[in-house]
């Protein structure tokens, strides 16, 4: 199988993609709203709106950049190995990595991952990943669930994507003009 | 259509061409050149974030903290009882920057900025572009304030110029400094947060953390100083030798806005100062926790006093050489020279810090000293005086109006009278909205030589305290209750002003 062929299809990788879209513009918007009651104390409207782009323009970036993880992996790894079941092990990897981060900066906000620390966290959430990968392939469950709720995840794509596209021109055209 | 031919083309353009650029060539020529008229004097002024005038030297502090700064007091005016606008950095640098007071500008909050009708009423718009703007927030908090008014800034230096990494995003975004800045360095990448950006965030904390560990901290036995709650670190030395090397080299005449962090904590003094006031002897005066206070214990707020008196010491060292060089350099000959601060630092009373509702003097008694060009001896001013009053001063130093809109005036010694008469406030409101009426306030209100400290919202009731500074400065002993006659005068004096202020936000 070339390389070319490896390359998830549009409809492999929307329920992927929508899982980590799901999973980082949660976590930003759950940040959002913690800030948003000092952010009407001395904000206007209008300037919460643009706050709220730039911190879109940049959950966007993470979420394609968290994409290119599986995408990568689907055209380096054999076939068997990932794309075959792209989109339950990509989600399956997504939800694990990002999972354990916000867990992990839910427990110890203040906490600053030296280098080192932070491969340490992302060799743990590969183990899981791992772990999960055993599980999904002995309990038929599983696999149906991750499946289930990445193609039902893919219903925020209809709402973030346009939300970030806005946020975008907003954030270029206050930086142009 | 009627053709041009070649010859009428080059003439047309002969014509236009000076037609275009005969008005910049003249403008140029006035601003660069003023055709033989003198040039006005340079202003600088130098903000020391957090910066008590009760903990130098210079005011009588008993340790020997601010020995330059005494060496510079020697040629300029001292202002013996100058006040801050507010009592940390955002209200106290947009009172400086607007000559208004915080119930006026309502840069109040954490994070807040100046009210958006009034951005216009700025120090840097009020001397106009005769003069090259240069502004240097090296504060993340005062770069707030300072990047609202970037249309009347000619060169703005980030916060991170002069320090050891550069790792602020804002900075990326020039044409919406502020927002970016607030946006992406305050809230997307804060470190010290949960982070909002997960993947990208830990990323650029591992980066950090690198970054960060293979800073060389030598010199610094307690680790550099640092901006805090930001990847910005520097060392004094080349903070303010980078300053003095930076001014030389500016248009003149310029108006310098230099806001730096030290002595804001974290107290980190260099080598030698270290060890400065350790067992010296020196008792501060005792006084009870105040109800509103911390309850911190006694010896906790000695230590971190000491500490803070360190690090005034290690930056006055430094002061001293950048003086030193601005001298050699002419620059102190044809320039006004200010140093002062944005609010003061707390270590009494069960309060550290100045992120307090309490407005005592430690926190708003900052200091004030004026050099003005070519000035060889000291004047020393005793009538008290506010931020507010470095905008109208500056005004009418550089001969444009005074603005109505401004609420202060000129100082005394510098185009101004002593005006023992005259009522100055001090605003603390960081739990009040900027859009709403302010139902959580702390006002001092300094007048003669008194001073009547009005708390509203922090408790069930309103309460009062009155001090006579003069006879009392510790701030000892409340009069309220024993002079109700004078207190009640003051008291009217006070609400009426607050009131009024405030009016437009009260339905």
């Amino acid at each position: 199988m070339n390389i070319v062929k490896k390359i998830p299809k549009l409809e492999q990788i929307a329920p992927v993609y929508a899982v980590i879209v799901l999973l980082v513009y949660t976590w930003s918007l759950l940040l959002f709203f913690w800030r948003l009651p000092s952010l009407l104390q001395s904000s206007t409207v209008g300037e919460i709106g643009v706050f709220f782009s730039y911190m879109a323009v940049v959950d966007l970036l993470e979420s394609l950049l968290v994409l290119m993880v599986p995408v990568a992996l689907s055209i380096i790894l054999p076939a068997q190995w990932f794309y075959d079941q792209f989109v339950v092990k990509g989600s399956s990897m997504v939800l694990l990595c990002l999972g354990s981060l916000m867990f992990y900066y839910d427990n110890l906000p203040g906490e600053i991952l030296s280098p080192r620390e932070l491969l340490l966290k992302l060799l743990g959430a590969a183990l899981a990943f791992f772990i999960f990968m055993f599980l999904i392939a002995r309990i038929g469950f599983l696999e149906r669930f991750v499946r289930e709720f990445s193609n039902r995840a893919v219903i925020f794509l209809y709402f973030w994507i346009p939300v970030s596209v806005i946020s975008l021109l907003v954030v270029l055209v206050r930086n142009i003009f | 259509m009627t053709k041009i031919s070649r010859r009428s083309f080059l003439k047309l353009m002969g014509a236009i061409a000076p037609a275009v650029l005969m008005p910049s060539a003249f403008s140029w020529l006035d601003k660069n050149l003023r055709l033989g008229v003198p040039s006005k004097p340079n202003v600088i002024i130098f903000v020391f974030d957090a910066m008590s005038a009760r903990n130098l030297s210079v005011y009588g502090y008993p340790r020997q903290t601010a020995p330059n700064l005494e060496r510079f007091a020697e040629r300029a005016n001292v202002y013996h009882s100058h006040h801050s606008g507010g009592n940390y950095t955002i209200p106290g640098t947009a009172s400086l920057l607007t000559g208004t007071y915080p119930w006026t500008h309502r840069a109040i909050n954490y994070s807040g900025v100046v009210k958006r009708s009034l951005v216009e009423n700025n120090i840097f718009r009020t001397l106009g572009d005769d003069y090259h703007r240069l502004a240097f927030p090296q504060n993340i908090w005062s770069s707030f304030i300072v990047s609202q008014f970037d249309a009347d800034i000619d060169t703005f230096l980030p916060s991170d110029t002069f320090g050891e990494n550069n790792s602020l995003l804002g900075n990326y975004f020039p044409r919406d400094r502020n927002l970016a800045i607030r946006a992406l360095d305050d809230f997307v990448f804060k470190i010290g947060g949960p982070p909002v950006a997960l993947i990208l965030q830990s990323l650029k904390n591992a980066s950090y953390s690198r970054e960060t560990a293979l800073l060389d901290s030598q010199g610094y036995p307690r680790g550099l100083p640092h901006v805090i709650n930001y990847p910005l670190y520097f060392r004094l030395e080349n903070l303010l030798s980078g300053l003095a090397a930076l001014l030389p080299k500016q248009p003149s005449p310029f108006f310098a806005y230099l806001h730096l962090f030290p002595p804001h904590a974290p107290y980190r003094p260099s080598r030698k100062f270290n060890k400065y006031f350790v067992s010296d002897g020196f008792v501060p005066v005792d006084k009870p926790a105040h109800r509103l206070s911390d309850h911190l214990s006694q010896s906790v707020l000695d230590v971190a006093r000491r500490s803070y008196d360190q690090y005034i010491a290690s930056l006055d060292e430094e002061f001293g050489k950048l003086m030193d060089k601005m001298e050699k350099a002419g620059i102190l000959e044809n320039s006004y020279v200010v140093v002062t601060s944005d609010h003061g630092e707390m270590f009494e009373r069960g309060e550290k810090n100045h992120e307090t509702p309490l407005l005592y003097e430690p926190i708003i008694h900052v200091p004030l000293l004026i050099s003005s060009p070519g000035q060889k001896i000291r004047h020393d001013v005793y009538s008290p005086t506010n931020a507010v009053d470095l905008l109208p001063t500056f005004a009418s130093l550089a001969g444009t109006p005074i603005p109505s809109w401004s609420e202060g005036k000129p100082l005394p010694g510098l185009g101004g009278v002593e005006d023992l008469d005259r009522a100055t406030f001090t605003v603390e409101a960081k739990l009040s909205s900027a859009f709403g009426p302010l139902h959580k306030a702390t006002v001092a209100m300094r007048k003669g030589n008194h001073k009547l400290i009005y708390y509203t919202g922090y408790e069930a009731e309103e309460t009062f305290e009155l001090y006579d500074m003069e006879n009392d400065p510790e701030e000892l002993d409340d009069l309220y209750p024993s002079e109700p006659s004078f207190a009640k005068q003051l008291r009217k004096e006070l609400l009426e002003s607050f009131l009024a202020a405030d009016k437009s936000y009260r339905k």
